[in-house]
């Protein structure tokens, strides 16, 4: 669950959005605004690297500035738009990453850290790509193992930064049935910016739209595509 | 888990480096029995006086190579995950430079080298220098997006603190030029008695702070963003690689001379040849490989007659490893 | 237009810069009878009519050079004359500290006004003079600075070849250099007799005959030939890794066997310093008679100082016999005043060899305690 009060996003002195309050729970929301409206920022500040705003972040009742380090890394997980690795890792030990946050130094593998893996190749439909080298799939493909890794994370909340920036349609579209699928399989809280507004009535529960300072929430995802429109668009 | 192969692996390694350093210690350019050897280490004495210096001094030569050649390799891993680059190194990235400027700065302003008792001046003067530039570096790097270009920053800043040395040169005296000369060439000739096994013990234990900064330099694989979100310190991170790589190639740098190469080839080999991503497995594993690298180069540079620096050997070996794992690594990527 | 051409001449002519006429001072002392050169191979003096005629050459391994310098004895030089020097020597520079040496032995450092790497020299005494003279410092490192040369406008710019290839550069500036290669030679007194081409150009060439002469005949007399039993010796300090000894045909290894000792490295090897492996020469040291060392250390370098650059040194024989013999060439200028002294350095080791039945104070050469 992620809480927003009175809060105002800056960025070296500039106000991106005001948001005086928002409440999220389980479900896949959409963020969506202009280049350099805030997305980013927004997601970064919610993951406790971004500090310059007022007002509070809630995860789960808790400040996020009141969080360690690797107790936030249980509760948010996050996905890049481009990933870039280095080393000529597996899609099995990818996906292992996600499990850093509960290991200690050693990182050491445990059993159950295993059967997450397994269990998460599975519900994204990759067992097929385990053992291949990461580096060598295609960009589709590794998205997909990214939002596997953010899943092995096991966090309440999944934050996605474009995810589809370098997608085609067809990979959008596998990527829109991943999230479904998890959806289904778990409530989780999903926030992904975007600018792509197909398929979003299929899956979305909320659109968040940044557009002159503000934050506006849509809620019907019916009208999402006029709404959106309306709002970039105020005179058409 | 550890893979199995990559445990004979580390085992071959190991066995490697033990067989390497038993050969440094009877092989020379002076013929001296097994046997004899043998008996000189278990305390014994030889007919011929100088033999019990020089198996004293092979036996300081295996410790001081095995432990450079691993600060160094060890270095160059942590480096090498750090900045997400093939190529970093202690060498490449100006730090062994900076610690040069270092000595350069208290040898040539007129303190003398001396061994482990004496140099704590140059010491901490060479770690210093070493700390400095990674810190320099690391504030140019939040302005550099590219690691390749990294690497070219890295690169100047080991040719200004050249230049730096260079002025000091004109400015110094006969012989402080000629000892820094000297000390340039490269070479684990550099301790007495005991002090030998003191210097690796010391090397070990600055290098079982790498540990600490394993668990951020898996994380580190898919970049600072990824690992911070897994619950990484990056502050924290930056820290402990400054300090350990500094204090590594800085201790090593003082005494043996600037020693290149060993630092950005071993941790690529490691990378090649082991299963595992886990830091914590490649962390030995390059201590051991540089250390079975540099007594390697340290068996040429005897058996040369002291013809060979030891730059010239490290380079020699070091070179071509860089340069096949470049190959196999742009083969790998095209396929 | 012609009014411009005619300035333009004018200028032209005007523009260009008249050297100063030398006064024709004495030339005949440029006149010796007899010129003999029993050892030395890398110069040779022509007398003719009007002229002598000082040539120097390369010896046959080395690469090819020659150079040659003509001193006339009346105002009229032969046709074709290259270089020339009017008159006794009054200004010079030199390249090397040995050139300083050879004039220095002559009473004539006073002609020499510019020098290259004047920090160098050793001998407190000559330094002092030099800097009294207002000698200037004419290289900059390996670079020689052609300004300051020009400036100087000595007679004679005394260079070593090999060195700088600038030269042919020199004689178009209007500056006389002539090659100078007494380092060449393969024994002391074959570099000693160098002397004598310096006493040529500054006046003084009985002087120097009769220095050379005199040397000479010292030098034969402690001259020793070593047999099987002679004492062994070995050279040097190491270097890094390494420990360059000097080669068995260098000419500093001739005349210590000329003192008695047998060089322990007797094989052949050309005439530069060879590397050799530290744990050989280790094992040598342990062997050897003597031990001398020629180095750059610290002024009063001593025994302790030697051992504690290496343990190992208190195995050597000669450390334990007490017979190690230093040069420190921060304290005494044993590459260049040991050139024209090659006779007291003979006598430093005889000296030490005799273990105090020779009254001598040691210049060079000093047992290191």
């Amino acid at each position: 669950m992620l809480k927003f009060e009175e809060f105002t996003l800056s960025t070296e002195g500039r106000v991106l959005f005001r948001l005086p309050k928002l409440e999220l729970h389980s479900g896949a929301f959409a963020l969506m605004g202009r280049n350099g409206s805030g997305k980013s920022t927004f997601l970064r500040a919610i993951l406790g690297d971004h500090q310059e705003y007022t007002g509070r972040i809630e995860i789960n009742g808790r400040a996020v500035h009141a969080f360690q380090k690797q107790d936030l890394a249980k509760e948010v997980a996050v996905v890049y738009s481009k990933p870039e690795l280095f080393g000529y890792h597996t899609v099995r030990e990818v996906l292992m990453l996600g499990r850093l946050p509960y290991q200690r130094i050693w990182s050491k593998e445990s059993e159950s850290d295993r059967l997450i893996v397994f269990r998460v190749a599975a519900l994204l439909e990759i067992e097929f790509l385990l053992e291949r080298t990461f580096v060598k799939l295609s960009d589709g493909e590794k998205q997909l193992v990214m939002i596997g890794r953010a899943l092995v994370q096991d966090t309440p909340v999944l934050l996605m930064d474009e995810p589809s920036a370098f997608l085609d349609i067809v990979h959008r579209r596998k990527l829109i049935t991943a999230m479904k699928a998890v959806l289904n399989d778990s409530g989780k809280l999903i926030l992904f910016s975007t600018h792509h507004t197909d398929f979003l009535s299929e899956f979305c529960h909320k659109v968040l739209l940044i557009e002159r300072g503000e934050m506006t929430v849509f809620g019907d995802p019916l009208h999402f595509e006029r709404d959106i429109q309306r709002s970039f668009f105020p005179d058409l | 888990m550890v893979k199995i192969s990559d445990t004979i692996l580390l085992a071959f390694i190991l066995t490697g480096t033990g067989f390497l350093f038993a050969l440094n210690l009877v092989t020379g350019p002076e013929k001296i029995p097994t046997g004899v050897v043998l008996d000189l280490l278990s305390g014994g004495t030889a007919d011929n006086p100088a033999w019990s210096f020089i198996v004293e001094s092979r036996l300081n030569r295996s410790y001081v190579a095995l432990a450079s050649g691993g600060a160094l390799a060890l270095a160059g891993l942590i480096l090498q995950g750090y900045f997400r680059n093939p190529l970093a190194g202690p060498d490449v990235l100006g730090i062994s430079s900076g610690a040069s400027l270092g000595v350069a700065l208290v040898v040539l302003g007129g303190l003398s080298l001396t061994t482990l008792s004496g140099g704590l001046a140059l010491v901490l003067s060479g770690i210093g220098g070493a700390l400095l530039m990674m810190i320099l570096l690391l504030s140019v790097s939040r302005f550099i997006r590219s690691s390749v270009t990294l690497l070219v920053a890295g690169l100047m800043f080991g040719y200004f603190s050249g230049a730096i040395i260079n002025v000091l040169f004109q400015l110094a005296d006969q012989h402080e030029t000629r000892a820094y000369v000297v000390w340039t060439l490269g070479s684990f000739e550099v301790f007495n008695h005991n002090e030998g096994l003191l210097y690796l013990c010391a090397i070990l234990i600055c290098s079982m702070l790498s540990l600490f900064v394993s668990k951020a330099l898996n994380a580190l694989v898919l970049g600072n963003e990824y690992a911070s979100s897994s619950g990484i310190s990056l502050g924290r991170t930056k820290l402990l690689v400054i300090g350990i790589t500094g204090l590594l190639a800085g201790i090593v740098t003082v005494y043996c001379g600037p020693v290149s190469f060993i630092g950005v080839a071993v941790p690529q080999l490691v990378r090649m040849a082991m299963k595992s991503r886990n830091h914590l497995l490649m962390i030995p594993a390059a201590f051991i490989l540089g250390g079975f690298l540099a007594i390697a180069s340290d068996i040429i540079v005897r058996l040369s007659g002291g013809s060979l620096p030891l730059n010239t050997v490290t380079a020699m070996v070091g070179a071509p490893v860089i340069i096949w794992t470049l190959i196999k690594m742009n083969r790998r990527a095209e396929v | 237009m012609k009014r411009f051409f005619a300035c333009l001449l004018t200028l032209l002519i005007l523009g260009c810069v008249s050297h100063p006429e030398t006064d024709s001072d004495d030339l005949s002392v440029f006149e010796c009878d007899t010129f003999e050169i029993k050892y030395a191979k890398g110069f040779e003096v022509i007398h003719g009519a009007d002229f002598t005629k000082i040539i120097t050459k390369s010896l046959p391994d080395n690469d090819f050079f020659r150079d040659s310098i003509l001193l006339p004895h009346t105002a009229n030089l032969p046709e074709g004359a290259i270089k020339f020097c009017n008159g006794p020597l009054r200004r010079a520079c030199c390249q090397s500290l040995t050139h300083i040496a050879f004039l220095d032995k002559l009473q004539s450092v006073d002609c020499v006004n510019g020098l290259c790497a004047m920090d160098y020299v050793a001998d407190e005494e000559l330094y002092g003079r030099l800097v009294k003279n207002g000698v200037e410092e004419i290289c900059n490192g390996e670079q020689i600075q052609s300004e300051i040369l020009l400036k100087l406008a000595p007679d004679i710019f005394f260079m070593y070849p090999f060195g700088d290839a600038m030269q042919a550069d020199f004689s178009e500036k209007g500056i006389t250099t002539l090659l100078i290669a007494e380092y060449l030679e393969e024994s002391q007194l074959a570099r000693l007799e160098w002397i004598k081409l310096f006493g040529l150009l500054v006046g003084r060439a009985d002087e120097a005959t009769d220095y050379f002469d005199k040397v000479e005949a010292d030098y034969l007399e402690m001259e020793t030939t070593i047999g099987d039993g002679s004492p062994t010796f070995l050279m040097n300090l190491p270097y890094g890794d390494s420990w360059f000894m000097p080669s068995s045909r260098s000419v500093g290894v001739e005349l210590i066997e000329d003192a008695g000792l047998t060089y322990l490295y007797s094989r052949d090897d050309g005439t530069e310093n060879v590397p050799r492996s530290l744990e050989e020469v280790w094992g040598d040291g342990t062997v050897a008679d003597w031990w001398i060392i020629i180095a750059e250390r610290p002024a009063g370098f001593s025994m302790a100082d030697l051992l504690a650059e290496n343990e190992v040194y208190r195995e050597f024989e000669s450390v334990k016999r007490g017979d190690v013999l230093m040069c420190n060439t921060t304290e005494v200028d044993y590459f260049a005043k040991g050139v024209v002294e090659p006779d007291v350095i003979l006598r430093d080791l005889r000296f030490h060899m005799s273990k105090g039945w020779m009254k001598h104070e040691p210049v060079y050469f000093f047992r290191l305690e």
